[in-house]
């Protein structure tokens, strides 16, 4: 199993800690939309990174698509001045009082605009982690870096391993992923690293996210958290139970279809024809085709009835090979985590579409 | 015995019939050198061990033949500003204490770290100690001086026992170490608060009552002063101790148990409040009633808010020193969390040109 070494994790995290990114929590009133890049807070003008803009945007409540419309309809100054509008009402009826820029050092762009700024500083992120990393003998088998300065963490305990439906195939390392990201706050969870295929899974869904903020009370309840966590040994408790589920349930159309397209939103160098590689999707289509069944004429409902011959652990498994290797899409380490989260949300769903078919009719 | 001193002579007052009590008490001060009001005033305290503020005042008008007087008859203008103490004006280098007095008094306990900011108990102070009944009030303090002890064999430690007899001393030793303490049964006394004077005189590092308000009730059983005059009393006995005041010239500490109200306040007057340095609160946990902790409420020489968790069962007490350590981390992370907001501030300006708020005042 290759992990990360301490001097790489020392330069990941000195790296980290010299790119934070400057945060500056400013009152709503303060700033002024100047264009769809830039904004002015108190006559000083700094550009946006696409993601700020959809920041503001969701803080403001506007609609993509409405305000992509309005402004192709009356132009990009009149878009502005409904922008302006609505975060001027927005201030009037108190309902966004402040938020929180944070900003590239580097280009002084603003990378993100938070609601709320409660997720740790970097310095914290790290101290927090290596904490969790003495609860346990862990390795690091992952370190992410993001374009807005979020950082992940993914751990293994080498030393620890447990087996899926007494399969040789199915031997697991658990472990942990610690986030610190803008959109979803810092965070724990679990992860599994499955021995056969060195594929690793963010076990969210199956187990319970653990978010910490940057207040006392939170840190209180994280690691008490944590420490039950720690004593089932740092595996999820559902796990082996929908592992087991998920070995003996065909995925649904639907299900197949969705891994396939979040594999191809990291890369568009993964297409349609390139995919089967990790889902058959093309295999799938072109076996259907056969029988008389054209897919892309199915809704959606008609998709989650659909059952392939796919089981949704071969689908899951396909997911977190994609997430786990590199081969050669140029797919960051960032997008391949949010596929093992991808994985670990399959895995941990209520039911699977298939689960309550019953196949048998008069 | 009462002890019978011979009077200063004061040449009683004649009050005309129509003069006011105001008036009266003018007339006799007028008549009366101040020399010999203040000598006759000092044997009526000793002979009577009535408050200072208020004795003198009740001498003055029993000398001036006033039967019938209340607290607002005093006032400076009827002359009593001439016959109270000259003030004394103080610098700071006027007051002068041996340096022993900062030097904290250690033991091997947690409870150091939460007493003072140096690390155990200060000379000279009184540390009240409230709470509910049964929690463990006196338990943590015998042990407590029972470690102090250990750790300092030359330290004089008495033990003021109002509450429990010898009986209940005895079965305490067995769970709680209370060696090479001195312990004084008030009950076993006609006259206590003759008895406690006389201990208090000896000298000591450290004196606990338990308790305070029951040492009170002892003190004024026997001695026939008010609730209000005998709780005056022993807090004028206790600042005199703690300022060196009796044979071994001891800055003495005391530590005093107190109830608490059924609404969970402290059972006391203000005036005891004033007197205290720190106030080490004990209650039961709001979310767990088996788990109780300590906590400081006012502390002149250390940390207030927080929590020191303890168990008492049959193997005694135990004071939970992992959870207050995990604590301490969680306390200073979230504390460097608000220094880095603050260093953010100042990225920001450095970043962008921006004159801070303190630099654009000037």
């Amino acid at each position: 199993m290759n992990t990360v070494s301490q001097k790489e994790y020392n330069k990941f995290k000195q790296e980290s800690l010299d790119a934070e990114p400057v945060r500056k929590e400013i009152l709503m009133s303060d700033i002024n939309i100047i264009s769809d890049e830039k904004v002015a807070i108190n006559n000083l003008e700094i550009e946006m990174n696409p993601a700020a803009v959809s920041d503001l945007r969701d803080i403001l409540g506007m609609p993509k698509k409405f305000t992509k419309q309005f402004g192709d309809l009356l132009g990009a100054e009149a878009r502005q001045r409904l922008v302006n509008i609505v975060k001027g009402a927005l201030v009037a009826t108190g309902k966004s009082k402040s938020v929180t820029l944070v900003v590239s050092p580097k280009s002084r762009r603003i990378l993100r605009i938070l609601p709320e700024n409660n997720i740790l500083s970097a310095p914290r992120f790290f101290e927090t982690f290596e904490r969790l990393m003495n609860a346990g003998k862990f390795d690091v088998k992952d370190i992410t870096r993001g374009p807005d300065g979020g950082l992940a963490i993914s751990t293994v305990a080498p030393n620890h391993e447990f087996n899926v439906n007494g399969s040789p195939d199915e031997f697991f390392h658990p472990g942990f992923t610690f986030r610190n990201d803008f959109g979803g706050g810092t965070s724990f969870d679990s992860f599994l690293y499955r021995l056969v295929c060195s594929n690793g899974m963010v076990a969210r869904g199956i187990s319970e996210t653990v978010n910490l903020t940057n207040d006392k009370d939170s840190f209180e309840k994280f690691f008490s958290r944590i420490e039950e966590i720690k004593m089932n040994k740092f595996v999820p408790m559902a796990f082996k139970d929908k592992a087991k589920l998920a070995i003996n349930t065909p995925a649904s159309l639907f299900e197949v279809k969705s891994a396939a397209e979040a594999i191809m939103h990291t890369s568009k160098a993964v297409t349609m024809e390139n995919i089967d590689k990790f889902i058959p999707l093309n295999n799938m289509k072109w076996r259907f085709a056969k029988k008389g069944l054209d897919i892309n004429k199915l809704n959606q409902n008609q998709e989650r009835n659909t059952v392939t011959d796919s089981t949704v652990w071969e689908v899951v498994n396909g997911l977190t090979d994609f997430a786990s290797h590199d081969y050669g899409f140029g797919v960051d380490r960032f997008k391949q985590l949010q596929l093992q989260t991808a994985a670990g949300n399959l895995l941990g769903k209520k039911s699977f579409d298939t689960q309550n078919l019953v196949t048998v009719s008069l | 015995m009462k002890k019978t001193t011979k009077k200063a002579k004061s040449t009683p007052a004649v009050k005309p019939a129509k003069l006011t009590k105001k008036e009266a008490i003018k007339q006799w001060l007028q008549q009366n050198p101040i020399t010999d009001i203040r000598q006759g005033f000092q044997q009526f305290q000793n002979d009577t061990n009535i408050d200072a503020s208020y004795g003198l005042f009740y001498y003055i008008c029993k000398e001036a033949g006033i039967r019938t007087f209340k607290g607002s008859d005093m006032v400076v203008s009827s002359g009593m500003d001439t016959v109270s103490e000259d003030i004394v004006l103080k610098t700071i280098t006027d007051i002068q204490f041996d340096d022993k007095i900062l030097v904290p008094i250690k033991s091997d306990s947690i409870l150091d770290t939460l007493v003072s900011e140096d690390g155990g108990v200060m000379p000279a102070t009184i540390i009240m100690v409230p709470g509910e009944s049964g929690i463990g009030k006196t338990t943590i303090l015998l042990k407590y001086v029972g470690e102090i002890k250990k750790a300092n064999p030359k330290k004089k430690i008495l033990f003021v026992s109002s509450e429990m007899n010898e009986i209940h001393m005895f079965k305490y030793s067995k769970r709680v170490e209370i060696k090479g303490v001195d312990i004084l049964f008030l009950g076993d006394y006609r006259m206590p608060h003759i008895a406690l004077e006389k201990a208090m005189k000896q000298g000591w590092d450290i004196v606990i009552l338990d308790s305070f308000q029951d040492t009170v009730n002892k003190c004024k059983l026997m001695s026939g002063m008010t609730a209000s005059q005998a709780e005056n009393w022993l807090l004028n006995k206790m600042d005199k101790c703690r300022k060196g005041d009796n044979d071994q010239k001891s800055y003495t500490t005391f530590m005093c148990t107190q109830h608490m109200t059924k609404g969970g306040d402290y059972s006391g007057s203000t005036n005891i409040k004033h007197m205290t340095d720190a106030m080490m609160m004990m209650k039961f946990d709001d979310l767990n009633s088996e788990d109780t902790y300590v906590e400081f409420s006012k502390n002149r020489d250390g940390a207030t808010k927080k929590r020191l968790y303890f168990r008492l069962n049959k193997e005694g007490l135990i004071f939970n020193s992992e959870r207050f350590k995990k604590d301490e981390v969680i306390r200073e992370t979230v504390k460097k969390e608000i220094e880095e907001n603050v260093k953010n501030e100042d990225k920001w300006n450095e970043l962008f040109n921006v004159k801070s708020v303190e630099e654009k005042s000037i």
